[in-house]
This record gives structure tokens, sequence and C-alpha cells, in this order.
């Protein structure tokens, strides 16, 4: 059922210079692609976060890394091929939810730009 | 069985690459829109529907068992909390005072202006 593991298995059992040259090749590929996408998207999102001219901006800019941040541990993780770290996913987008609300539930409403 | 594994293959990628594109999306809507709100509006879609992409582009990678689980769970807490953040932040937001281009302001006619002869109970202005 899942197809790229018995690729990555196929690639270490049997043959050990060319794997799948098809579809290993294929797959590492859209998961090099994908994570330079996260990163590009991170990058402009840090760009508004160090700009944005209200807190209200850097807020939102935050609340999205957070997610980039999670996509880009998933995509590793593929591409590594262990899951051990898969629970850490769980947390970081519970502290990323919590501290975003916490500021925003604290912050008064007029005073800052 | 071979074909089938393939076709997994393609939607995987198909998958991965259209959440990379939505985040993509979503870093250059957040550095190009003028607003918060604007702001608000492109960075809450694709949070949610990029990770959903993504996590299920990258649950072949997982084989079976608990791990699809987790993904699982991940994608229900941000389907949960983003509209909560995005809600509270536009709240607060508008309270500032940055939000400014609104064609129906409903907010304020029925919270920030007490003395309004639009009461509290009044229906909203139809669109």
């Amino acid at each position: 059922m899942s197809s790229a593991r018995s690729a990555n298995q196929r690639r270490v059992s049997n043959s050990n210079e060319k794997p799948d040259p098809k579809k290993g090749g294929a797959m590492t590929t859209v998961l090099a692609i994908t994570d330079g996408l996260l990163a590009t998207a991170g990058l402009l999102i840090l760009i508004r976060l160090l700009r944005g001219p209200t807190i209200h901006d850097r807020l939102v800019a935050l609340d999205t890394f957070v997610t980039i941040v999670i996509s880009g541990m998933l995509v590793e993780s593929a591409r590594r091929g262990e899951s051990a770290n898969i629970i850490v996913l769980i947390v970081v987008a519970l502290v990323g939810f919590l501290s975003t609300l916490s500021a925003v539930r604290l912050m008064p409403d007029e005073e800052l730009p | 069985m071979i074909w089938l594994s393939r076709i997994a293959d393609i939607l995987a990628a198909g998958a991965l690459l259209s959440g990379g594109l939505l985040a993509l999306l979503a870093g250059l809507g957040l550095l190009r829109l003028p607003d918060v709100a604007t702001r608000l509006q492109a960075a809450t879609k694709p949070q949610t529907l990029g990770l959903m992409l993504i996590c299920a582009g990258v649950a072949p990678f997982y084989g079976e068992g608990a791990n699809t689980v987790v993904l699982i769970l991940v994608v229900m807490f941000q389907l949960t909390t983003a509209p909560i953040v995005a809600q509270l932040v536009g709240r607060s937001a508008y309270r500032a005072g940055h939000v400014r281009a609104l064609v129906v302001d409903e907010y304020a006619s029925r919270h920030d202006q007490p003395d309004d002869d639009t009461g509290p109970n009044t229906p909203p202005p139809t669109l």
C-alpha cells in the first residue's frame, strides 16, 4: 500500500547504484520542489514579519509561519524516511495557536501602532 | 498492483506540489496585499488547505498505522484553530483602527456607537 516506502526498500534491497529510475527519482524531485516552494513562502513571510507596519501584520505572519514550519517538517521527514518526530507537529501547532491567541487577547485595543 | 501504486504516487505528487504552491501563494499575498484584513484573508485559507494537501501528499511515505492518525489530528487541529485566530486577529485589528476600507460596517453600528439611532437590535443593512 505504501508505495514510496516500498520503492525505498526496493532501492535498498537489490540494486545499489540505480535505485528505481522513474519513481524514486520523481518522488525525490517532487519533495525537493515542495521544499523549495515552502522555503520561498517562509522567506516572503519573514520579510512581512520584519517589515509589517502594525503588530497585527506581524501576528498574521507569525501564525502563517508556524504552518509553513509544520509543512516543512512533514516534507523533510518524508524525505529522510523517518517518522519518529511526527508527534512534535502537534506540539508545534498547539504552541503556535496558543501564542497567537494569547498575544491577541492580551493586546490593548488602541494604543499600539 | 503496480499501476495502483503509480496512481497513488501521482496523486501524492500533485497534492504535495499544490500544497507548496498554496504556501507560496500565502507568502505572496501576505507580502503584496495592502491591509491587515486582506493579508489575513490571503494567509488563512492557504494555511488550512495547503497543510491539508501536504499532509495528504506525505501520508503514503509514512505507511500504515498510528502516523496517519497523527496527520489527521494535525489537520483537524488546524481546521479548528485557524478560524479562531483569524477572527480574533481581525477583531483586534478593527478595534485598533487598522481596518478602514469597509463597504458595510456592521460591527460599528452594533457595538462601537451605543447612542446611534440604529440600536443594537436592528437588522443588518441589506447588501
